[in-house]
């Protein structure tokens, strides 16, 4: 089962006018490669690494994947505010992205933005009602804290 | 320089087993713990043909070249950080790609001449600036980290 299927709006936008298709060809090969080695990195718990090249693509292209990583890698990273920044957009873009939901209302407890983060967590329950995701899991235990059990 | 390769996995360290370690549950990335009492117990996850083995950068390259990325965020085990992963220092690999370490050293070299190119001050060299910054050089994305 997939769970938070992602599908976001658009794909990266076109370098512009005057670039060889070649080039864009080259560039899409360097983004995947490097959206792929962010998430290596995330696997492993190098967050910072992976934050780092997720920015890149986020910053250059406004990729919604490297988004989707640089919110959950800067969060873990403890880089809060760029976390508070980009996981709205993250959302945006992948509203029914589990994980996502869950690590955003984890960055809303820690700051005590209680009634925010029931919200998040009641939407990834909604997505998870089997609890087969493990931040569907985690929800269910974290809702429990926010509401003060 | 011999290269190896078994069926496009990387060596799995023993240690890795991300599904049978318990969940982190428990605590915010930066948060506070719950008392086990309010614990909601699952059953354990079973294993499923893409949770048997942790993909290798080399064939996370190699799938990033042929097919589109979002299936590799669709891991489960994305969001959800194993913690027992250490990062490895070792000799984690001795399976390597040969195309895939081709495109390493590649995104590396095309960088480093956007470096070079990019004029000062654009969005585009800041950020590579930055980036290159972050991990201590460019040349960090090159295959020859993993060895």
């Amino acid at each position: 089962m997939t769970i938070g299927l992602r599908q976001p709006a658009s794909k990266t936008p076109a370098t512009g006018k005057g670039i060889p298709e070649g080039a864009n060809k080259s560039r899409d090969l360097q983004t995947d490669a490097l959206l792929a080695r962010a998430f290596f990195e995330y696997r492993r718990n190098e967050f910072k690494k992976a934050a780092a090249i997720a920015r890149y693509l986020v910053t250059t292209q406004g990729h919604p994947e490297a988004l989707r990583v640089f919110s959950s890698a800067s969060h873990r990273a403890g880089d809060e505010a760029a976390a508070m920044e980009t996981y709205p957009r993250a959302l945006a873009a992948f509203p029914s992205d589990v994980a996502l939901h869950v690590g955003y209302a984890e960055l809303l407890l820690d700051r005590h933005d209680f009634g925010t983060a029931v919200t998040h967590l009641r939407s990834a329950i909604e997505l998870d009602p089997t609890a087969s995701h493990p931040a569907g899991a985690r929800a269910r235990i974290l809702i429990v804290k926010a509401s003060g059990g | 320089m011999s290269i190896r390769k078994v069926d496009g996995v990387g060596v799995q360290p023993p240690s890795v087993q991300p599904t049978m370690k318990p969940e982190p549950a428990l605590r915010t990335p930066h948060g506070a713990s719950l008392p086990v009492d309010s614990v909601v117990h699952t059953p354990p996850r079973t294993s499923s043909p893409d949770q048997k083995t942790e993909p290798s950068p080399q064939h996370l390259m190699s799938q990033a070249a042929r097919e589109p990325i979002a299936h590799l965020m669709d891991h489960p085990a994305f969001g959800e950080p194993n913690p027992d992963v250490t990062p490895a220092r070792g000799p984690m690999l001795d399976v390597a790609e040969p195309d895939s370490q081709a495109l390493q050293h590649e995104v590396v070299d095309h960088l480093a001449e956007q470096l070079r190119s990019l004029p000062p001050g654009s969005v585009q060299r800041n950020a590579l600036q930055r980036l290159e910054q972050d991990l201590g050089g460019l040349q960090y994305l090159a295959a020859a980290h993993y060895r």
